[in-house]
């Protein structure tokens, strides 16, 4: 251990030099943002002014303006009732296809699960014009719930593809030996399957809900409506008027989204990679 | 962190302060939908709050009170206007008013025609200014396919301080270049006229070719006519502003560029709608008071701006109540003397008949009366995209993709001659014209 | 016994094509008393898809064979394939292009060996991992029409902070200051960067997963071969890790094709079109210029291209499966 100490050394600090390098590198604008959040105007504006510190007095003017200016309260709500219940329509129809494809269906199972991925090939900007008009017909313009019908048409591929390889993974046997023992298939998936695949579960709950607080085309241009905007079509709308930013509030809107997202990913990556690593050595 | 309680709670706290937000009322319209009809209108977010604040929250609200009809507005960012009318377009389902930032020659055939309001309005204010006329009207149909109640002029902002102390104004393009290069080479001051692709380059560079005697097509509005000598000359004339008096920079910018670069005390000169210097007033007043604004340069030919934004209403074919949004245009150009104080002088009528005394209006400015004032011409000098044919559904999209600032900026760049980049220029105008020929 | 199950699981290491034949033979029997449940459960899931993409998608392909303009009242005439020979003769057009495979396949090498970099130090015990972990998370959790909002400042041309710190840690000399959007290169530079920022905290969970997955016995029995960590990297983890990376570049291809956001917020296409890419070309000439049918045929020009494309790299793939 002492003979190879030189080498690691060298080691640790080669790793904390680059995750150092990479956190600073990824992380650097939410700490502009933080800046620019509880910055005067005068100080953002002022070009002689260190751009990394505070120059002049905090302000909570910008954020004063985003709580009581606009919606934001209301945008986070929607954003996050919309994550929630597209996730919730995605499992529900996602579990049962990753299942049958793994299981089910044979030969067909591939091929129908490349086939689901290749709707991603298609994109956004060119689907939403006649996308509004099933909108339209299903009487959900300018409502939440527009989205809640739009976004399961990109979660659900991903979702069944993800899941299928999980399922995949877990070995037959397993519920084999359950049916043989005179359960049904449907209990054997409900009681024995379901509980081991958290971690899988958990993985397309993260992706869905990342996919769906980040779409931004089809929120646009489905809703126009304060009221019922999410946080990635209302804030900029607001706060982007004309040929003027307001930065303040806008990087505040992007920072408060941000970062509980981000602590309760972290959380639940913790979970997701435990899980696949037992996943694996077993 | 619990956002969802935080949110759920505070929401209910912003319901309240909903009334007081552009577009907040929308909230709670559909509780009161029952009651009677209600007129929906679909806008940009100004760019001065207080415009939305009058509008949202005094004259549509009385309006709608006088009336028996509750009105909404949805604000909506101009880079995402389009899109959503386009998604307006293919649901055919949306507002009953909706309101462009320049002419949609494209949509004609899912609008009701204008003509009945436009006479209506000639009766009370008179003819529309020839430039709204111009791009609102398609001969061929013979239609008034959106209807203006306000355009933006496009003056220069400069700084009165630094051109005084070279000893020139910037009244003619030589001038502009004379004066902006004394600027960089005494005080280091750059000058900012962007050679993006953005809105303000696009309108600014119209006005530099028609001073040069070129135009994107005649007046048929069937021809491209933009290879032509003029073009070449402004395009050299405007590299060589870029190389003697500019940077990089003015590459870069999206509207809001020449802004910041003007508001932070950095350029010498811009050209663009006057939320610049009113933003200076608010952020920096000091410095506002060192800025003037003129009217855009005289070239060899004529003193010529294009229009910034012409703000236009349509309403669609689709549209639930067409009447009431018609009705709602001719009293809100007959507000118009309310409007174009609530903007601060942003929205120019498009019937100049529906403000009065506007030059007294300017004079009255609490900022800086002086600068305001030449805006009182505006019209004199101002024309629009397609000039001196009408805004067709070709020049819109020769607009949209840039083809004009590109035509510019690979000349500044050293990528091609003056006369091959117009070359490309036409060969390009007319592939997307003859897309628009049948 | 449950080892050899395990494997399948592991990317890669399931060379077992046979022995799954065989054992999926073996079960035929069970399939057939419930053929009936595998459709009944796929169905729901396909028919949802198929309602909101395939109907509409068709409708793209149409549209990109036929004149049909924003406003059309109708669905437009069949034109065959004047659009595209519209488009080729487009010097725009063509710049696009190319500029679209520089920024797809630059973005996604540098996204691939980043995230490899990141996930093999994460798979280390350190200090503050938690830490870390949190804050490279970040760029994938904000909003992306926000996040990209904020590099718009910190690569202004007055403002930028990114210049700012370069120049005082003396990266580049206190005389320049570069104008992030105002050169082609820069510009590339800068979209494909945000791009990459954007990108990296998915593609580096992705791996991530990927790289749990490898037994620690693999690893540890190619130390005690005395094999180095490159040749370990190049000989041992790497090739067990491909299908994962495939994944994950396909991931990444799709999105820096069909996405536009990063392009369309920072530079608009420009300078002089030189980060102009299909997809924001597409939204330039079929939403804002109103011709709906070139925008299809501009967008969808390359959808037989990344079609087979993304067949070949699932085919690779095929035994991924990330979990």
């Amino acid at each position: 251990m002492r003979r190879r100490s030189a080498r690691y050394i060298a080691g640790r600090v080669g790793l904390y030099l680059t995750v150092s390098a990479f956190s600073a590198l990824l992380a650097f604008p939410f700490y502009w943002m933080f800046l620019a959040t509880f910055k005067t105007d005068r100080d953002l504006y002022d070009l002689k002014n260190n751009p990394l510190i505070f120059n002049d007095h905090l302000t909570l003017a910008n954020l004063k303006l985003l709580f009581e200016r606009t919606l934001y309260t209301t945008w986070l709500w929607n954003t996050f009732v919309v994550g929630v219940t597209v996730v919730g329509i995605t499992l529900l129809l996602a579990l049962p296809a990753g299942y049958a494809l793994a299981r089910l269906a044979g030969r067909w199972g591939e091929p129908l699960g490349i086939g689901i991925f290749l709707t991603y090939l298609v994109p956004s900007t060119l689907l939403f014009i006649p996308l509004s008009r099933i909108v339209a017909l299903l009487g959900l313009q300018d409502s939440l719930w527009s989205l809640v019908v739009v976004y399961p048409s990109f979660t659900i591929p991903f979702c069944v593809w993800l899941l299928m390889g999980f399922f995949k993974s877990i070995p037959k046997e397993i519920e084999e030996a359950a049916m043989v023992d005179g359960c049904s298939r449907a209990r054997a998936i409900v009681q024995i399957i379901m509980p081991i695949s958290l971690a899988g579960i958990l993985s397309a709950v993260i992706f869905a809900f990342t996919l769906t607080i980040q779409e931004f085309v089809y929120a646009l241009t489905f809703i126009t409506s304060s009221g019922e905007q999410t946080v990635s079509v209302g804030v900029p709308t607001n706060l982007v008027r004309g040929d003027v930013f307001f930065w303040g509030s806008l990087m505040a809107g992007c920072l408060i989204t941000s970062i509980p997202v981000a602590i309760l990913y972290n959380l639940f990556l913790d979970r997701f990679i435990a899980g696949f690593t037992v996943g694996a050595i077993k | 962190m619990g956002s969802s309680q935080l949110s759920r709670r505070t929401f209910l706290k912003g319901a309240g302060v909903a009334a007081t937000v552009a577009a907040g009322p929308t909230v709670f319209v559909r509780a009161s939908r029952a009651q009677g009809k209600t007129l929906k209108i679909a806008q940009w977010t100004h760019f001065v709050p207080a415009f939305d604040d009058w509008f949202d929250k005094k004259f549509t609200k009385e309006w709608g009170e006088k009336n028996g009809v509750h009105v909404t507005v949805d604000h909506i960012s101009v880079n995402d206007l389009r899109a959503r009318a386009a998604a307006e377009v293919g649901a055919r389902k949306g507002h009953d008013l909706f309101g462009f930032l320049d002419p949609p020659p494209a949509y004609e055939d899912q609008v009701l025609s204008m003509n009945d309001v436009v006479s209506e309005l000639e009766k009370k204010f008179g003819k529309p200014i020839n430039l709204v006329q111009r791009a609102t009207y398609n001969p061929r149909t013979k239609n008034y396919f959106a209807l203006s109640d306000n355009w933006v002029p496009d003056p220069l902002h400069y700084r009165i301080d630094w051109w005084g102390e070279v000893g020139v104004k910037p009244d003619t393009w030589d001038h502009v270049r004379e004066g902006a290069r004394k600027i960089k080479e005494k005080l280091g001051h750059p000058a900012g006229f962007g050679i993006s692709q953005e809105l303000d380059t696009n309108m600014m560079l119209r006005g530099l070719l028609w001073g040069f005697g070129a135009h994107e097509q005649d007046e048929s509005s069937t021809k491209v006519t933009i290879n032509s000598k003029g073009t070449v000359d402004a395009i050299k004339l405007m590299t060589a502003i870029y190389k003697e008096s500019m940077t990089n920079e003015v590459f870069t910018w999206d509207p809001s560029g020449n802004n910041r670069f003007f508001v932070s005390g950095k350029g010498s000169i811009i050209q663009n709608a006057i939320s610049a210097i009113r933003t200076a007033e608010k952020q920096n007043p000091e410095l506002a008071k060192k800025m003037g604004l003129a009217p855009p340069a005289a070239g060899p030919k004529t003193r010529m701006g294009s229009e910034h934004l012409l703000h236009c209403y349509v309403v669609w074919k689709f549209a639930e109540n067409p009447d009431l949004a018609k009705k709602f245009i001719m009293d809100l150009v007959a507000s118009y003397n309310d409007a174009f104080l609530a903007s601060e002088f942003y929205n120019f009528p498009s019937f100049p008949k529906s403000v009065t005394d506007l030059r007294g209006k300017l004079a009255a400015d609490k900022f800086n009366p002086q600068a305001y004032l030449i805006l009182a011409d505006a019209e004199k000098w101002s024309a629009y995209p397609g000039y001196p044919g009408h805004t067709t559904a070709a020049i819109d999209e020769v607009f949209n993709t840039f083809v004009i600032p590109n035509m510019f900026a690979r000349v500044a760049k050293g990528e091609q001659s003056a006369e091959d980049s117009a070359k490309q220029a036409e060969a390009e105008m007319q592939r997307i014209f003859a897309k628009w020929g049948k | 016994m449950g080892k050899v199950e395990g494997k399948t699981s592991v990317p890669g290491v399931a060379a077992v094509p046979l022995g799954g034949a065989a054992a999926r033979a073996s079960r035929r029997r069970l399939l057939d008393r419930e053929s009936f449940l595998g459709p009944v459960m796929i169905l729901p899931a396909v028919l949802y898809v198929l309602a909101l993409v395939g109907v509409p998608f068709g409708l793209s392909l149409y549209l990109a064979v036929s004149d049909a303009k924003i406003a059309s009242t109708g669905l437009g005439h069949f034109v065959g394939l004047a659009n595209f020979t519209s488009v080729l003769r487009s010097p725009t057009f063509l710049r696009a292009l190319a500029n679209t495979f520089v920024f797809t396949l630059v973005s996604q090498v540098l996204v691939l060996v980043l995230a490899k970099i990141l996930a093999t130090c994460l798979t280390k015990r350190f200090y503050g991992k938690s830490i870390v972990r949190f804050l490279i998370l970040l760029p994938w959790v904000a909003p992306i029409s926000l996040g990209t909002i904020g590099w718009k400042w910190m690569l202004d041309s007055l403002y930028s902070p990114v210049n700012w710190v370069l120049q005082a840690l003396h990266i580049i000399p206190a005389s320049s200051w570069p104008m992030w959007f105002g050169v082609r290169e820069l510009a590339m530079a800068s979209v494909i960067g945000v791009h990459v920022w954007r990108l990296l905290p998915f593609a580096t969970v992705i791996i991530l997963a990927g790289l749990t997955s490898i037994p620690k016995e693999v690893e540890e029995a190619s130390a005690v071969d005395g094999a180095g960590f490159w040749s370990r990297e190049f000989h041992i983890v790497l090739p067990l890790l491909r299908p994962i990376l495939t994944v994950a570049g396909l991931f990444g291809i799709i999105f820096a094709f069909t996405d536009m956001t990063v392009i369309y917020v920072l530079t608009r296409g420009g300078p002089a079109d030189g980060t102009q890419v299909l997809s924001s070309l597409a939204f330039f000439t079929g939403i804002l210029g109103g011709d709906l049918a070139g925008g299809a045929a501009i967008s969808l020009f390359l959808f037989p291209m990344l079609l087979i494309v993304a067949v070949v790299m699932l085919r690779i793939a095929r035994r991924a499966e990330v979990a």
